[in-house]
């Protein structure tokens, strides 16, 4: 499943095990959550929809039509926030761990940042900038940003001192040393914040849908609500997590296999 | 030391100390070195007397508040100021090999390379040479995570050699690594020496080790570092740790350093 915390990718091992043992647990744990689910579906009639009808919903909301245009709306909205905010939460997140002065006076905005719920910079950016998309937009990059830089910095700070003494000691330039050194290290703490920022930057864009639009998959999921149609909410979280899931899979997994090779089979 | 004086010195140290900041006493103090071109030097001293700061300042990291460093007849540090003329890098060997683990032991050597001002088409044949000299040839590709101590330490050398620089710094390189394997890494990097004319300053807290490697060995004081006495070793090469001149002048060696490194620690002296 995806991995939500900020921890840093771990060495993939050589072998991903039998196919059968992959598959198995998954498909017992599909098959236990069904058994939870459905006795409860009789306990909370009508709130909680059986599995069937969310399915039927889910089928309905494809061959509708309209779901592609808010999944459309929300992606662009996602791919905004977790662009700007890694490329932003990088660049200060390596600054701050090259320079004390800077750390020192960043850390504690960033802690803010932090520790800001959602709701209240969706509020407070509603209420500066307005009810329209530039306002959602800032608010999705405020509050995912601060994470980024927080991973980054700590990539940062890990840096190896050994190789930082060999690399003056040869002399290499700025550039090989941008290149050779610093990049490789925080790799992994970047491409954990770039994995972090965009499930988070989904989770977020949720709460802004929720809050400000019936447009996108959170305003639709708040319409539904409204409407009292739970089988139509879970099919659109459903639909939300498919995306998450197969984003994760397919794109970033095979990613982290290429960048991080070198971790190989490594015995010390 | 006025023999010294009289030969023509490649790496010439004269009356350097050196501070570090916020430290009431100098890491190490007045210190005179004369290393001539193609010697083995190694340089023995006990824990913290600042032998890994000589080295620091002969390779250019630190800069000394006092004394001159020349070599190869061009000051590098005069009185507090580093020189403007432009140095090539030395070679350098760490307590450990210092290998990026995320490039092959090609792509490591080859940094270095570029960073030295080889040319980009002499590198392959380079680093190919090299890397056969340290019998490390099909291991061009491999990552360092997945060499053993001995061959990451062999690629640290090749790296050294390969740039080929002014002359070559080495900071207890072996003494991580197991017995066998250190002796023959030690005998190796004679060979190589021998075969490539390089001037090596090896720093060891072992003054057995001193002793099988050198020409000259440079006794320092404990901190504040001082170098007290400079002894030649006259053994033919290949020698051998069982040789009985060897261990003569071993002990007396240990003599000369007893009183001075105030304490013995029998274990160190191996």
């Amino acid at each position: 499943m995806l991995a939500i915390e900020p921890v840093l990718p771990p060495a993939p091992s050589g072998s991903e095990g039998r196919l059968v043992d992959r598959v198995v647990p998954s498909v017992a744990a599909v098959a236990a959550a069904l058994a939870v689910w459905w006795p409860l579906t009789f306990v909370f009639d009508p709130f909680l929809p059986t599995p069937w009808r969310v399915v039927t919903s889910f089928v309905d909301a494809f061959t509708s039509g309209d779901i592609y245009e808010h999944i459309a709306i929300s992606l662009r909205r996602v791919l905004f926030a977790w662009v700007v905010s890694v490329i932003l939460g990088t660049a200060i997140g390596i600054w701050m761990g090259r320079s004390r002065l800077t750390e020192a006076f960043l850390s504690p905005w960033v802690m803010v940042g932090l520790a800001l719920p959602g709701p209240v910079i969706i509020l407070f950016s509603v209420l500066l900038i307005g009810v329209d998309e530039s306002s959602r937009l800032v608010a999705l990059t405020v509050a995912v940003t601060p994470f980024v830089v927080n991973i980054v910095h700590q990539g940062v700070r890990a840096v190896d001192p050994g190789l930082e003494e060999m690399a003056k000691v040869y002399r290499w330039s700025r550039r090989q040393w941008l290149r050779e050194l610093l990049f490789p290290q925080i790799a992994a703490a970047i491409f954990a914040a770039v994995r972090f920022a965009f499930a988070f930057s989904w989770k977020i864009v949720l709460i802004v849908e929720a809050l400000t639009t019936s447009e996108g998959v959170g305003g639709q999921l708040s319409f539904f609500f409204k409407l009292l149609r739970p089988d139509k909410v879970l099919a659109w979280v459903f639909t939300f997590t498919l995306i998450l899931t197969l984003v994760d899979q397919l794109v970033f997994r095979r990613i982290e296999r290429r960048i991080f090779a070198w971790r190989g089979e490594g015995v010390e | 030391m006025d023999e010294i004086d009289m030969i023509d010195q490649y790496i010439d140290i004269r009356g350097l100390s050196f501070w570090y900041r916020d430290q009431p006493q100098p890491a190490v103090r007045n210190v005179d070195l004369s290393v001539s071109k193609g010697e083995f030097a190694c340089i023995v001293g006990p824990s913290g007397c600042g032998k890994s700061t000589l080295l620091s300042i002969l390779s250019g990291l630190f800069t000394p508040q006092q004394g001159t460093v020349v070599v190869d007849g061009k000051t590098q540090f005069a009185d507090g100021h580093r020189s403007d003329t432009e140095t090539s890098p030395c070679g350098y060997m760490f307590q450990d090999a210092r290998l990026l683990p995320w490039r092959t032991v090609r792509q490591n050597i080859t940094v270095a390379l570029q960073a030295a001002g080889h040319p980009e088409d002499t590198w392959e044949d380079n680093v190919r040479r090299h890397l056969r000299m340290l019998r490390l040839e099909g291991y061009e590709d491999a990552w360092p995570l997945n060499l053993s101590g001995g061959q990451r330490a062999r690629v640290a050398i090749a790296r050294a050699l390969a740039i080929q620089p002014a002359f070559i710094l080495m900071d207890e390189p072996f003494s991580t690594l197991d017995e066998v394997t250190g002796r023959f890494l030690r005998g190796e990097l004679l060979e190589l020496w021998q075969r490539t004319g390089v001037t090596i300053v090896f720093v060891t807290h072992s003054i057995r080790e001193a002793v099988y490697l050198a020409d000259h060995i440079y006794l320092m004081t404990a901190g504040p570092g001082e170098i007290f006495a400079r002894e030649s070793v006259d053994l033919a090469r290949p020698r051998r740790y069982e040789d009985p001149r060897l261990t003569e002048i071993e002990g007396r060696l240990i003599d000369m350093v007893l009183d001075r490194w105030g304490y013995f620690n029998g274990g160190e002296v191996v």
